[in-house]
């Protein structure tokens, strides 16, 4: 009891400094302590702000209004035979130590991914076969086959300056501790273990911009930690899953705290592996795809934030690409007695325990989740009791993320949750990766094998031959008869069973800065996971007057 | 083994901590029969305590109370099976390896101690990062991270029952090695092993709390970890549910608090002296005082002294009366038990507190039974000091031999350090100790020395009575000889007296003037040395006298020289 | 000296051992680290960019017993490689970010527990059935029977966000620049309070009941009779007699504790969003970066040996016995 006296009193002596006034606080990721490292080019652990706010990309793919935005190139163009692509460099763009940006730049950082495939993380030299700065403007890209959804790889990618990293030995292990770019915000201004602050760039492209005199990153070790930052005031904006929002945030004061949850975010599917049987039979498939109550596990996974699958997959950022035919399709809604049927059709009969059997077998799986990833845990445990309801034994086990990934990828499992990419969304102006991902057979290699993408291990050679024909066409009406026919393939075949469309988690204070987009003012995606499409907040953002 | 049960069972904190265990088994067992589905969500999430359920809903509308009782199932049941994994490796380990010695020893001993360095809980974090969830899995990484704390303390049991009798003598005997391992040593650790499973236990269940709220563990499953890492995950803090974390938290606690109390209970068992008794150091109450001080001239005087400890009918100590004249040495013969040993301690006031003593002690004119508090403390060694029989662990083994004087001599007040020093030096070679020894540490020295300096150590104040109990039992003959001869010559010298008290009447005989037998408590003779031993009246007396061999007298010279 | 000797040549095996296995483990599974760094970077490397980063991350190809080789060489230059869920930053870099905070609130709470423990179990063995002796060790060990990051939960909730006594979480304010000035040292105590309070609590009990029990044990021994009968202050009794001696296995145990104190508050940290290891441990588990696991291990081992022989050290100062033997 002494020591709590003891510390009542210390408490009292001792009252924190208030924030600065025009500081933008930001709750991307979590940590318990910050490691200095600006490297832009590791996917893995480089991200926003240093992708997306030191570094800048080409063009940014404004996935809320469906446009590209011109960034450090002003335009993009096609050769005729889609083999080459010539992109048009900003003019007036400095580099925050004063050095001229030029097309140079921008040669030099693709034939850096180039030279350490370890950086080329989107797999660009897939496709493409040479780059170079035709003049201080123009860099063309020669591809070494018709590659259209290749440009937005190449347009997000963010430029380096070459005049710097020219001389850096090894890329890969550069942590990078004094950036130069040509964001908005480029000096490190503060780095301590629990923040940093990164403060703007005074040679900054756009005059006047940004109206926001630093960004701060705090370390939080969890999203509890951060949704009481959140609630308290000391963080003007989060990407956080905050539960029961309206109740524990927005009523605590409803004229500056708001949220949008918009349905922009990755289609999270139940990944069967259909190199096991008996998931290869695509009416087994479809059965379990008919027992789950999507509202239910979007109301009790979710908290009700995410919106269950159409037939097609798509989230809201492909709305115009979405057939409405395909997305009404049945095989997505809740209808245990088709569920049932299907199974009956399959061989599958019901035994004396209520768990149907064929030849033997019992028809069990094992539903594998991230041990963390909360959300999706709870999806899954719903999800197990729905297909029990059908005769079908489903365990859910929850693996580290690590574990979990391996065994996603080296084919291990028979169920799992997962999503595309494992990116929060992915973005890009046709639903092509999101298909491809999941249903081409190039892709697909021997169980045990690991696996980068198309964890389903599902090909369909029609898709294929339309994916193909896809990939070679920048002509608005043959991309969506061609995707049309695609995601009919897809409502066929049911490579993966789609569960429900993830909300783009966003909220924000605005009692010290304004412009945040919502759902009344949509004019990019809130969340401060979408790097690069951040920046056209960082643009929008103002500190309010005192 | 069935009156340690008993006593177990009398304690009342062990009543209280089974009964909390109980309930928790019987509630492991069978609650979840009558709580319905504790994974399936039955109402709106987060809703608070209600009548329709008692401990509210989970961030996943999830009943708490089914949810409680279902985790305190797996829960209790790892925690359970950890315990009895960790302590049988452990006894395995530590009773092999302990018994064996030689190269095995030596190598289970440094694996032991590797893993003892190597902290638990990460390595139960890296181990548990290569295996599949589960309860197996959990249960392998927890007893592998807990054995060698286990397996150390058998070892050293072991090592020390090994070393006792019966087990050499069992090996003499040529017993089989597992006869003598189940035979002499494990029944004789048998509440180690109860205390050390009540303790693992309390470690599996707080470990394997800690991995799951952590996310670590099978978040599939329904434990008291799972449902704290939900409640965490679900924002219990944000949201104000404090319902979804509260109950699995005082579960938790409860349990270990049960478990604690049982290891309490045994621990007072194993070591009778934990156990509280009302106790405020050695003091003495006199419950009576029947006459008023009798004026006799006696040095020491000792009327009608009666003891008895509470709780027992028989005093030690029946109506015992003697007088000590100055410069006398007064013997005391009996064998243990007889109650020899209290009378001295009553005269110095070293009895428990729950000694009962009636009669009357004197002590140079001052009544003993009435001095208490500062006035005690003052009153000790100027008067009366004491040697005792145990040499060995009469002296604090973590000060040097002069700071023992300075210490003794600075609390009566008696001249500075550099004075106290002098003066130990001084004393030490009285007894015939060389004075460079003052700075040696008690365990520097050997047994006759140690009793050398607490007899110098008792001189330091010069006191008017010496009490010696037993004071050279523990040596041998020779050395027992040259201190009783340097003892005689002191007394001689300084002429204070002695209370002699031993159990060898012979040794007694060779010092003592006069000599009181002692008998279950009672003075069943008193007479002077000479005429004791010619004709000893008491049948007891002659037994004694019979039981040991005659020495020459010691104090020949000391009888020529006095007065 | 023979006795210090012997210890550091268990401390020597030991270190041994524990590198080894920081070693051993990590190869033990199926995948290494560069194949999971791969996969995080999605996995689209040519076999050079593999071979590059096995190198980078320590794992180069050849004989087991080469890499052995390597990986002590490695370490003895004080190189733990990259972390792969910080990469590319090196190992040592990521821990130094919490290595301070840790042992300052975990160092400082096992003191004052140590302390308080200790005091508190002499004066119950001391007073034996008092009301300290009565009430203290069930409240004690019903506090430390709960889950103590579950008590981190609770305090955070009423003295953080309900009463606002304390701040919700982290090692100093966000503003200050971390610095020996006392404002921002009380600054550091004022965060560290509640993390702290939270731990002393859930071990206090522990110390003090150990200390009771050695010393009780211990006041039966005929040198306390003894010293009572030389008419010692009953102070000098206590602290100097009796407790002196109690203390020494309990010093035992504090070395062990001490040793612990890096990956102790493990879960206090996290529930405090206190940047110290623990999180970082937890971290590279769920990313399987070894390299860091590895670090982590080696410096928690390192500092448990180094503990240990600092007791070992203190032990032979505190017990003259310990000189004479072996």
């Amino acid at each position: 009891m002494r020591a709590l006296g003891l510390a009542a009193f210390i408490a009292a002596c001792s009252a924190p400094p208030p924030p600065a006034r025009d500081v933008l606080s930001v709750s991307v990721e979590q940590a318990s302590s910050w490691v200095r490292n600006f490297n832009p080019l590791l996917v893995g652990t480089a991200r926003w702000p240093t992708r997306g706010g030191i570094y800048e990309p080409l063009l940014i793919w404004n996935a809320v209004s469906g446009a590209w935005v011109p960034w450090l190139a002003t335009s993009y163009r096609w050769s005729d035979d889609h083999r080459r692509l010539t992109l048009t460099i900003r003019d007036g763009v400095r580099w925050s130590d004063g050095a001229p940006f030029s097309a140079e730049d921008v040669a030099f950082t693709f034939e850096l991914l180039h030279r350490h495939r370890a950086l080329d993380a989107s797999g660009l030299w897939d496709f493409l076969d040479g780059v170079r700065a035709v003049d201080a403007h123009t860099v063309e890209l020669t591809l070494s086959r018709p590659y259209v959804p290749g440009l937005v790889e190449v347009a997000q990618q963010v430029i380096l300056p070459a005049h710097l990293w020219r001389r850096v030995a090894d890329p890969v292990a550069f942590t990078n501790p004094n950036p130069v770019g040509t964001g908005p915000f480029t000096e490190v201004r503060v780095f301590r273990n629990q923040v940093w602050e990164l403060g703007r760039n005074p040679r900054y492209w756009q005059p006047g911009k940004p109206e926001i005199a630093a960004l701060r990153m705090v370390a939080y070790p969890s999203n509890d930690q951060a949704n009481l930052a959140l609630v308290e005031g000391e963080i003007d904006w989060a990407g956080n899953f905050v539960p029961a929002i309206e109740r524990t945030f927005v009523a605590r004061d409803r004229e500056h705290h708001g949220y949008w949850f918009p349905a922009l975010g990755s289609t999270v599917f139940l990944y069967p592996n259909t190199r096991r049987p008996p998931l290869d039979d695509v009416r087994v498939r479809k059965a379990l795809s008919l027992a789950i109550d999507r509202q239910r596990v979007v109301d009790i996974g979710l908290f009700g934030y995410a919106r269950p699958s159409d037939g097609t997959a798509l989230s809201d950022a492909y709305a115009s690409w979405r057939d409405p035919a395909v997305a009404a399709s049945a095989w997505v809604g809740h209808d245990v007695a088709a569920a049932a049927a299907l199974l009956d059709e399959a061989g599958w009969t019901r035994g004396a325990d209520g768990v149907r059997s064929r030849a033997g077998r019992r028809l069990a799986f094992t539903v594998e989740v991230v041990s963390g990833w909360s959300d999706w845990v709870r999806a899954a445990q719903v999800i197990a009791r729905d297909l029990a309801q059908v005769g079908v034994a489903v365990e859910v086990r929850a693996y580290e993320w690590s574990a979990w990934f391996e065994r996603l990828q080296s084919g291990e499992f028979e169920l799992s949750i997962a999503c595309p990419g494992l990116a929060f969304s992915f973005d890009a102006p046709t639903p092509y990766y999101a298909y491809r991902w999941i249903m081409s057979s190039p892709a697909v290699k021997p169980l045990g094998e690991l696996q980068p993408t198309n964890w389903n291990r599902f090909g369909d050679p029609r898709a294929d031959a339309l994916l193909g024909e896809f990939e070679a066409t920048d002509e608005g009406p043959r991309q969506k008869e061609l995707m049309r026919q695609i995601e009919e393939r897809f409502a066929a075949t049911a490579p993966a069973i789609p569960l429900f469309v993830s909300p783009l988690w966003g909220a924000f204070n605005t009692r010290r800065f304004t412009g945040f987009p919502s759902a009344a003012n949509p004019y990019a995606k809130l969340s401060p996971h979408s790097a690069p499409e951040n920046l056209l907040v960082l643009m929008h953002l103002q500190p309010r007057a005192r | 083994m069935r009156s340690r049960f008993a006593a177990i069972l009398g304690d009342r904190r062990a009543v209280v901590g089974a009964l909390l265990l109980g309930g928790f088994a019987v509630l492991a067992l069978f609650g979840p029969l009558f709580v319905g589905d504790a994974g399936a969500a039955v109402d709106v999430p987060l809703s608070p305590p209600s009548w329709r359920h008692l401990l509210g809903t989970t961030g996943q509308g999830q009943d708490v109370l089914a949810q409680t009782v279902v985790g305190a199932r797996l829960t209790l049941g790892i925690g359970l099976v950890v315990g009895l994994l960790v302590t049988l490796f452990g006894v395995i380990l530590g009773v092999g390896a302990g018994y064996a010695g030689g190269l095995i020893d030596d190598a289970a001993s440094v694996t032991t101690n590797v893993f003892l360095v190597i902290p638990g809980l990460p390595l139960a974090i890296v181990i548990g990062a290569y295996l599949p969830p589960g309860p197996v899995r959990l249960g392998i990484v927890l007893t592998l991270a807990g054995w060698a704390w286990c397996a150390r303390v058998f070892r050293a049991e072991t090592l020390s029952l090994r070393a006792k009798d019966f087990v050499a003598a069992a090996r003499l005997a040529g017993e089989p090695h597992w006869r003598i391992i189940a035979v002499e040593i494990l029944p004789n650790m048998a509440s180690l092993v109860a205390a050390s499973f009540i303790g693992t236990t309390i470690y599996a269940i707080g470990a394997q709390v800690g991995l799951e709220f952590l996310g670590l563990g099978d978040l599939g499953a329904v434990t008291w970890g799972t449902n704290l890492y939900w409640a965490s995950n679900d924002s219990a803090l944000l949201t104000g549910a404090w319902w979804t974390f509260v109950p699995t938290g005082l579960c938790v606690a409860l349990v270990g608090f049960a478990l604690t109390l049982l290891s309490f209970a045994l621990d007072e068992v194993t070591n009778p002296r934990l156990r509280r008794r009302p106790r405020r150091g050695p003091v003495v109450r006199a419950t009576s005082r029947p006459t008023p001080p009798s004026a006799t001239e006696a040095l020491v005087s000792v009327r009608e002294l009666t003891v008895r400890y509470a709780g027992s009918e028989l005093p030690v100590v029946d109506h015992v009366s003697f007088d000590i004249s100055a410069g006398e040495i007064f013997g005391l013969a009996g064998e243990s038990g007889s109650g020899k040993s209290t009378i001295g301690h009553a005269l110095l006031r070293l009895l428990p507190a729950d000694a009962e003593i009636d009669g009357e002690l004197r002590v140079a004119g001052a009544d003993v039974t009435a001095l208490e508090g500062e006035a005690l403390r003052r009153w000790r060694w100027r008067d009366a000091a004491v040697v005792f029989q145990s040499a060995m662990s009469a002296l604090n083994p973590v000060i040097t031999v002069g700071e023992q004087f300075v210490d003794t001599l600075a609390a009566h007040g008696q001249g500075s350090r550099a004075a106290a020093r002098a003066r130990a030096v001084e004393l030490l070679a009285m007894v015939g100790v060389d004075g460079r020894l003052v700075d040696a540490w008690p365990h520097q020295l050997s047994g006759g020395m140690r009793q050398r300096v607490g007899l110098a150590l008792a001189l330091a104040l010069e006191p008017r009575l010496l009490v010696l109990d037993e004071p050279t039992t523990a040596l041998d003959v020779v050395v027992q000889r040259e201190i009783l001869e340097r003892l005689v010559e002191l007394q001689a010298k300084r002429g204070f007296a002695i209370l002699f008290i031993t159990h060898d009447l012979p040794l007694l005989t060779s010092v003592a003037t006069r000599i009181g037998i002692l008998r279950d408590g009672h003075l069943v003779e008193l007479a002077p040395t000479e005429q004791l031993c010619r004709a000893p009246r008491h049948a007891y007396t002659r037994l004694l006298l019979s039981s040991f061999p005659r020495l020459p007298p010691v104090a020949a010279k000391r009888l020529q020289v006095l007065p | 000296m023979r006795y210090v000797l012997r210890r550091l040549a268990l401390y020597a095996v030991a270190a041994w051992a524990s590198v080894t296995l920081g070693f051993v483990l990590p190869r033990l599974m199926p995948g290494d680290p560069a194949t999971m760094l791969l996969a995080r970077l999605r996995g689209k490397l040519s076999p050079a960019a593999l071979t590059a980063m096995r190198d980078a991350l320590g794992f180069a190809d050849g004989s087991i017993l080469r890499q052995y080789v390597t990986y002590w060489r490695h370490l003895l230059h004080g190189d733990l490689g990259l972390s792969v869920a910080y990469f590319p930053v090196p190992v040592g870099e990521v821990i130094g970010t919490g290595l301070l905070w840790t042992l300052a609130l975990a160092g400082s709470a096992l003191l004052v527990s140590f302390s308080l423990g200790t005091l508190f179990g002499a004066l119950a063995a001391w007073r034996r059935g008092g009301w300290l002796d009565s009430v203290l060790p069930p409240a004690l060990a019903l506090l430390g029977a709960v889950p103590y990051f579950w008590l981190a939960m609770l305090a955070l909730l009423v003295f953080g966000h309900v009463l606002r006594w304390f701040p919700l979480g982290h090692a100093y304010s966000l503003e200050r620049e971390p610095s020996w000035s006392p404002s921002f040292i009380l600054d550091v105590a004022r965060h560290a309070a509640l993390p702290a309070l939270t731990l002393v609590v859930a071990t206090l009990g522990t110390w003090m009941l150990g200390m009771r029990n050695t010393m009780v044990a211990l006041l039966d021994a005929d040198f306390i009779k003894l010293a009572w009968a030389k008419g010692l202050p009953p102070r000098q009794i206590m602290l100097r007699y009796a407790a002196r001696n109690a203390l020494l296995p309990n010093v035992t145990g504090f070395g062990m504790a001490l040793g612990f104190v890096l990956s102790g508050s493990l879960l206090t940290e996290i529930v405090f969003s206190y940047p110290g290891l623990g999180y970082l441990l937890v971290q590279a588990v769920r990313n399987k970066d070894y390299a860091l696991m590895q670090g982590l291990f080696l410096l928690i081992t390192l500092a448990v040996l180094a503990a240990n022989f600092l007791v070992d050290v203190t032990y032979v100062w505190l017990d003259p016995r310990t000189r004479a033997h072996a």
